[in-house]
């Protein structure tokens, strides 16, 4: 390879195999003699356990509960507060109590339905009303702004849950192996699942062995809740001695893994005597569910996106995670910013009309700039080339004469555009005292080159995107870059999978020790070169205040949505999609395009499709006939745009791209229909139903 | 475990229907998925199953003069690319599921199906269809208003099968069909509609509305129609909150994980308006 421009599109490595059905998906392993679990659920959304009535089982078949377990009754994660199995008190509907496992799976089937739970029922809470996490932050004087305020401005904003929908229901097969566990899964962060199997088990490190499947989608479904089934299937093979295979079905899953938080956001904003915000007072709600999981990371990064690409001077920024008895929310694509980035820019919106100033002037006017201070009085170091961007995006959909044109109430279209910021890599110090990534190359005589990362591959491009970084380096062709599905056996943690990462933060330690490795590289010998992170030195964060460098670095990005509404049904149709990113640099332009299309389909399918509501605790949407997600008809074709600006500590300039293209979605798409209806909106999804009421009942 | 039998033949079907008490699958795209089991375990079907689709003979579509004849295993997408498919007809199919679910799905199993928001039974409404019931010894033909007699209930026999769809070749000068699907496509009706009529010199001949998902079966009101006949489409203009009256007390929908009663209801309202006001232009 190749002295061409890195953005420059090869074939995605793993296109053959997926196209042709080789790829092996965790569904399609099998192992001689293996054994099926299925999970035995609570269903009530609260109370006490008093009696389990287990079937007479047959000889080969039995049952798997919290007694079983040899540690910890915990999953390991961020908060210590889920369990592996329900011991006495159930939390929430589809909470697993325990396994039913054996040979035949018709039978395992009929003996968990056999399963019989007296239960002694407590009143549900589903409300925001226990707190069980605080963070809070300020910036500036709020007080002094909102005491010499001409005006105050305050509106609430809602969100519903998002469901993953990813291809792959969630699973894992597993095995005893040696003295210890080996489990295979469709996963996102195989140290994730090997951590928190070592806790639950008791077993140290080189007894827990987890390897990765193809994965057919994740987008953050895939982070912490397999960790949960690893530690229960764990739980079985140490008891029963065989292979098991554990995968969910669609519906199942659909009921009982993580979602995105449903949230309420109340802004309010100072507006100073030149009719500019002086100050904003924010509260962000999330409803976690039953079990806290990641959620307060999930706030933290919400409330992080309060002021998205604005700089506003004083800010009180508050938020709570609320407990409730339902299914437990955790990592989907965004974590939290989606929610509060639909808020902000709606409210800049709604402050601007209620001000009787133009939105686009007056969003303009709050701008973030290079060397300004971050919500947290971090500062944006790098060069900012968002006013660029959204001049392009403004002249390719012809913005301005289309929101002229159509505040016309009678002709029902709608032009909306929403710009937004996305912090790459954990929040704070997260990678410097959390992660510790590390990688290696590991060079073999035949002069091959074995990424060895914790990286997964879940169809965003990783394997594509990585191996050319390496490949470039070395000036070598890419198919003498191994990169295989980790196996922790093997890999270093690099860390998970997650938080837009992988491309600027494995990817960069990658670019470093290939270059080392070019520097001492001998033909037909074997070396190996490793690399730990290294946080930057000027970024500084203090978790305990939320005062600092929040992220190292922050891809951005411009949404452009019109619509039609239709009078007679209410049905929103999607005329046109334009946007513009700076990820930094392409690593591979389709790559990116891929992320792009898909993200920005989810991003607004997410504002004005997606419909997921509990009924008493139960998920009434629980498969893809009623979860409406949005179809490539649903879908106009989109204008996609990249804007170089390379980060210096990105590898060839990259910054990340995972989660930037969904965040806007949503705010685009209601901005558009609250044009096309002439009236605003201040929840998501924007379904049919809401906007009849809207119209019709106002 | 249940039987499973495959037939290619109909005279085999039928001797089967007639010797066996069992549960027909024709394309499978309603039976799968309501019989649908944990992966890798037989489907859970409710009894010896007996698999129609690969009847050749029922195979068929037949474009005469007078009719349009659908043979039972016909399935949508061969409908939709015929140059006979009633106008209506085609524009539901366009809408309906998916490519890969009409190379499959067939009209038969949604008459059978007899769900109140099939897309298919809804057209056949408004176009007078009629179903040929077959048995080993007997044959009847049935109006689609009568075949369907309740919530996914019919007037099969468990020893008939559908062998044919006939529709009556009519002109219409008026076309109207709606589908409110969650989304464009692989959606199911959370209402729909369906307006045929023909208005000639300005005077209505022939109408006939249908409306999907609102009640436990199609909605279709033969006697508002007839009261229509034969008035001056610009009369009927100042008629609409009239005509949306005389529907009302049988648009009864539900609420339900798709949508909700209210919006149906309105909808279904704001559809017969709509229509109406075509009729006029
Ligand atoms: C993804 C998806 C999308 C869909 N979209 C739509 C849609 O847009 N609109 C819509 O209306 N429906 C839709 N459906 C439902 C389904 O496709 C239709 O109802 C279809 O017409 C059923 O036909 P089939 O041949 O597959 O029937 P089957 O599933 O084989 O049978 C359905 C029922 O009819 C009976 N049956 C079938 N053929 C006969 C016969 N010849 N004689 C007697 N009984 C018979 C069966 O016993 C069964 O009870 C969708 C389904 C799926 C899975």
């Amino acid at each position: 390879m190749l002295k061409t421009d890195i953005s420059r599109s090869i074939d995605n490595v793993e296109g053959k195999e997926k196209i042709s059905g080789s790829a092996k998906y965790i569904s399609d392993y099998a192992i001689e003699g293996m054994y099926h679990a299925k999970t035995v659920r609570a269903t009530i959304a609260h109370g006490n356990i008093k009696e389990i009535k287990l079937p007479h089982f047959p000889e080969g078949y039995d049952s798997v509960d919290y007694s079983d377990i040899p540690a910890d009754n915990v999953v390991g994660m961020i908060n210590d507060d889920w369990p592996v199995f329900a011991e006495q008190e159930v939390n929430h509907i589809g909470e697993p109590i325990l396994l039913i496992v054996g040979p035949d799976k018709t039978k395992v089937a009929k003996l968990a339905q056999a399963v019989e739970i007296v239960y002694e029922e407590k009143t549900p809470v589903f409300d925001f009303k226990n707190s069980v996490k605080q963070l809070a932050f300020k910036k500036g004087n709020v007080k002094k702004a909102f005491q010499e305020a001409k005006q105050i401005i305050k509106h609430t904003y809602e969100t519903g849950y998002q469901e993953q929908a990813y291809i792959e229901p969630q699973g894992f097969i597993g095995y005893p192996e040696d003295a210890g566990i080996t489990l295979i899964g469709s996963i996102q962060c195989p140290y994730y699942v090997k951590n928190a199997v070592m806790r639950t088990m008791g077993l140290d490190e080189d007894n827990v062995r987890v390897k990765q499947a193809f994965v057919g989608g994740a987008f953050g479904g895939k982070e912490e809740f397999p960790s949960l089934m690893a530690c229960q299937l764990a739980v079985a093979i140490q008891k029963i001695q065989k292979p098991i295979k554990f995968i969910y079905e669609r519906e199942e899953d659909m009921e009982v893994t993580t979602k995105r938080h449903p949230s309420r956001t109340v802004m309010e904003a100072a507006i100073d005597a030149s009719g500019r915000i002086s100050a904003i007072r924010s509260h962000l709600s999330l409803d976690a569910g039953a079990y806290l999981g990641l959620s307060e990371v999930v706030l933290s990064r919400g409330m992080l996106a309060v002021t998205n690409a604005y700089t506003v001077n004083n800010l009180d920024v508050r938020g709570d995670v609320y407990r409730t008895h339902t299914v437990p929310n955790g990592a989907f694509r965004g974590f939290g910013a989606p929610q509060m980035i639909y808020a902000i820019e709606m409210f800049m919106h709604h402050v601007a009309k209620t001000l009787n100033q133009d939105p686009f002037a007056f969003r303009m006017a709050h701008l973030v700039k290079q060397g300004d201070l971050t919500a947290t009085g971090g500062i944006f170091r790098d060069p900012i080339i968002l006013r660029d961007m959204i001049t392009h995006a403004v002249e390719a959909s012809d913005y301005h004469a289309k929101v002229k044109k159509y505040n016309d109430p009678n002709i029902f279209k709608g032009i909306g555009m929403s710009w937004f910021l996305h912090g790459c890599g954990f929040t704070g110090s997260g990678e410097k005292d959390k992660i510790k990534a590390k990688v290696t190359l590991e060079k073999t005589k035949d002069d091959q080159v074995h990424i060895l990362v914790a990286a997964v591959d879940m169809g965003q491009g990783a394997k594509t995107t990585l191996r050319k970084i390496v490949a470039g380096i070395l000036e070598l062709p890419i198919d003498v870059i191994v990169f295989d599905n980790p196996d922790t056996r093997f890999v270093p943690d690099s860390g998970p999978t997650v938080a837009s990462r992988t491309a600027m933060i494995v990817g960069g330690l990658l670019a470093r020790a290939a270059k080392t490795l070019k520097e001492d590289w001998i033909t037909g010998e074997s070396q190996t070169v490793s690399k730990r992170y290294e946080q930057p030195e000027y970024v500084a964060w203090d978790q305990e205040k939320m005062q600092g460098d929040a992220y190292p670095a922050y891809s951005w990005g411009v949404n452009i949505v019109e619509v039609e509404v239709d009078k007679t049904t209410y049905e929103v149709d999607i005329k046109d999609i334009w946007s513009v990113y700076d990820l930094g640099k392409a690593l591979d332009e389709n790559v990116v395009l891929g992320q792009a299309d898909g993200g920005q389909a989810q991003g607004i399918g997410y504002g004005y499709l997606e419909v997921m509501r509990h009924d008493g605790g139960r998920i009434r949407q629980k498969n893809m006939t009623d979860y409406i997600i949005p179809t490539a008809a649903d879908m106009a074709p989109s204008h996609n745009h990249i804007m170089d600006n390379p980060y210096p500590l990105g590898p060839y300039g990259a910054k990340g791209v995972g989660e930037l293209t969904l965040v806007g979605g949503a705010p685009a798409v209601s901005l558009a229909i609250e044009q096309a209806i002439s009236r605003p909106l201040r929840k998501i999804p924007a379904t049919p139903e809401l906007l009849m009421e809207a119209i019709e009942h106002d | 475990m249940v039987n499973t039998h495959r037939v290619t033949t109909l005279q085999d079907a039928l001797r089967y229907l007639d010797e066996n008490d069992c549960y027909i699958v024709n394309g499978g795209t309603d039976a799968m998925v309501q019989h649908r089991s944990w992966a890798e375990t037989p489907v859970a079907f409710p009894k010896d199953t007996l698999f129609i689709h690969d009847i050749k003979e029922l195979n068929y579509i037949e474009a005469m003069p007078e009719t349009f004849k659908i043979g039972g295993t016909c399935t949508y997408e061969s409908l939709l690319f015929h140059p006979g498919c009633p106008k209506v007809l085609k524009a539901c199919l366009e809408l309906f599921a998916s490519p890969g679910i009409r190379n499959t799905a067939t009209l038969a199993g949604n008459i059978a199906n007899a769900s109140p928001a099939a897309d298919g039974l809804l057209v056949l409404y408004a176009l007078n269809a009629q179903i040929v019931l077959q048995s080993r010894n007997n044959k009847r033909i049935l109006p689609v208003m009568d075949m369907i007699t309740g919530l996914k209930k019919t007037a099969r026999n468990k020893d008939e099968l559908i062998t044919e769809i006939v529709i009556p070749t009519t002109s219409f000068t008026h076309s109207y069909f709606k589908k409110i699907g969650g989304r464009k496509s692989d959606a199911i009706s959370k209402v729909s509609f369906t307006g045929l009529a023909r208005v000639e010199s300005g005077i209505i001949k022939d109408i006939r509305l249908a409306l999907g998902a609102v009640n436990i079966t199609v909605v279709r009101r033969p006697e508002i129609e007839q009261d229509l006949i034969g008035k001056k489409v610009t009369d009927v203009i100042s008629m609409i909150s009239d005509i949306k009256a005389r529907y009302e007390p049988h648009i009864k929908p539900i609420d339900d994980q798709r949508s909700t009663s209210r919006y149906r209801k309105t909808v279904a309202m704001n559809l017969i308006e709509t229509f109406m006001k075509q009729l006029a232009q």
